[in-house]
């Protein structure tokens, strides 16, 4: 039995300024999945693994779809290619959107000297304060080339990620940000339990490495684009815009992307210095 | 879409957008294009409810082939639209809230009542909105999904990724607390 009050509420629904699709929505939907095949097809998913359909694909349509898949590949410069790093995955093709330039500049006094305060990596938090605000156990290079990093952000619009930032300086060449050096961003692997996702201009290199044990990738060149999917289907953009050549890797239940212009050798051992 | 005249089910219509028919996506979209939009604005009633609609259809896309045969497909895709809504809420500034139709708006077939009763009812309804537009964002998510989407209790709970056995415990204090801006009279909500 409804009382007044939810009556009152069926009523109102009525009377709400909802707003209507426009006529052509449906179809502005269909314009944009096919307007980025390779980072949105459910074939180029089943093929990665991504799927979570009971029973799975049979093998020899798995089979067969590899052999096209592979074909396409070789055929299309905007392909897709899963790499295999557990808890990550990367697609090769145009960002599906501009990658975003921050725009939003620190206020206050002194902040514009707080390297990675444009980036747009979250809050600020003191680095005493950071193993109790993170949502999972955080690390930090041991290299002694770097020391503590200057600034640490946590964003808690993105799945509580965390980036710790050390200012460029003599030993520590500037990124594309002429404040920073170099860019250490962790996320918590099982919090997501799905898949990070990077779609890559064509102009981007990637590059097989290991970060001792763990399967690792190099990916040097044209600006590149992060988002993370969770299993339920939400997304996590990472619209951020890039800062330099980036090391990737999952250990444990973490993934780590490291941005340095460092160079691939000194990034590995940034990366295996990690405790 | 229609095989010998057939409209397609559901279920199939899934099957075939799983399988990369774009075709068949763009029929379910069409489907729940409406709830999906109002849902959005119930979630972000100061963001751009069709684009943030029209970018959880994409997702939801991508998103297929995880989405499990068999389970109900309108809350599972309104789940997505929430998730986006609600990202987007974060980075809204503003917040006017929910708004009221134009009077002339009011549907079709709707008896015309007599101009007295007509701005006794618009006023009772404004406050109403008022006193929801002052909720707490959860709040107005459950009110939302119960009496404006007119979502079942399995159907909220999946759309707002909460327990089941808590949505009636929730629309309940949400209720109280509407209640309670009603009686202020001024549709200012007090915490319960």
């Amino acid at each position: 039995m409804r009382d007044g009050l939810e009556l009152a509420l069926t009523d109102l629904a009525g009377a709400i300024a909802f707003p209507a699709p426009s006529p052509g929505f449906a179809a502005l939907v269909r314009n944009r999945i096919e307007a980025a095949p390779a980072a949105q097809a459910p074939a180029w998913r089943r093929w990665l693994g991504w799927t979570s359909t009971p029973g799975g694909m049979r093998p020899v349509r798995r089979s067969l779809l590899i052999a096209v898949t592979l074909l396409l590949v070789a055929a299309t410069v905007a392909a897709a290619i899963g790499l295999g790093l557990p808890g990550i995955r990367l697609l090769f093709g145009p960002p599906p959107v501009p990658t975003p330039i921050a725009t939003v500049r620190p206020s206050g006094p002194g902040a514009s000297l707080v390297p990675g305060a444009t980036l747009g990596l979250g809050q600020r938090v003191e680095l005493a304060d950071l193993a109790s605000r993170a949502a999972f156990p955080i690390r930090y290079p041991t290299d002694p080339l770097l020391g503590p990093p200057d600034s640490a952000w946590i964003d808690s619009t993105r799945a509580g990620q965390v980036s710790l930032v050390w200012r460029a300086r003599p030993d520590l060449p500037a990124t594309i940000d002429p404040s920073v050096g170099l860019l250490l961003g962790q996320f918590d692997g099982t919090l997501n339990e799905g898949f990070i996702t990077k779609a890559i201009d064509s102009g981007t290199t990637v590059e097989r490495v290991r970060v001792g044990a763990n399967p690792a990738f190099w990916i040097s060149g044209d600006p590149h684009f992060f988002y993370y999917e969770r299993p339920d289907g939400s997304f996590v953009e990472d619209s951020r815009r890039w800062v330099s050549d980036t090391l990737v890797w999952t250990d444990g239940d973490t993934t780590y992307r490291l941005e340095t212009a460092l160079g691939r050798d000194a990034a590995i051992r940034i990366a295996e210095s990690l405790r | 879409m229609t095989v010998e005249g057939r409209p397609l089910e559901e279920a199939e219509l899934i099957e075939r957008a799983r399988k990369g028919e774009v075709m068949a996506y763009e029929e379910l979209v069409r489907r729940y294009q409406d709830v999906a939009v109002r849902a959005a604005h119930v979630i972000a009633p100061d963001g751009d409810a069709e684009d943030a609609a029209q970018e959880a259809f994409v997702k939801a896309y991508a998103a297929l082939p995880r989405f499990r045969a068999g389970s109900p497909f309108r809350p599972w895709l309104l789940r997505i639209v929430t998730n986006e809504a609600r990202n987007r809420r974060r980075s809204a500034g503003r917040r006017t809230g929910l708004a009221l139709r134009a009077a002339e708006d009011r549907p079709l077939g709707d008896a015309a009542p007599s101009p007295e009763s007509a701005v006794l009812a618009h006023e009772a309804r404004a406050a109403l909105v008022a006193a929801l537009n002052l909720l707490r964002d959860d709040d107005r998510e459950v009110i939302g999904a119960r009496y404006f989407l007119e979502l079942s209790e399995a159907e909220t709970a999946d759309t707002l990724g909460i327990p089941r056995g808590t949505v009636k415990s929730r629309l309940s204090r949400a209720l109280g607390r509407l209640k309670a801006g009603l009686a202020d009279g001024d549709g200012r909500a007090t915490d319960a």
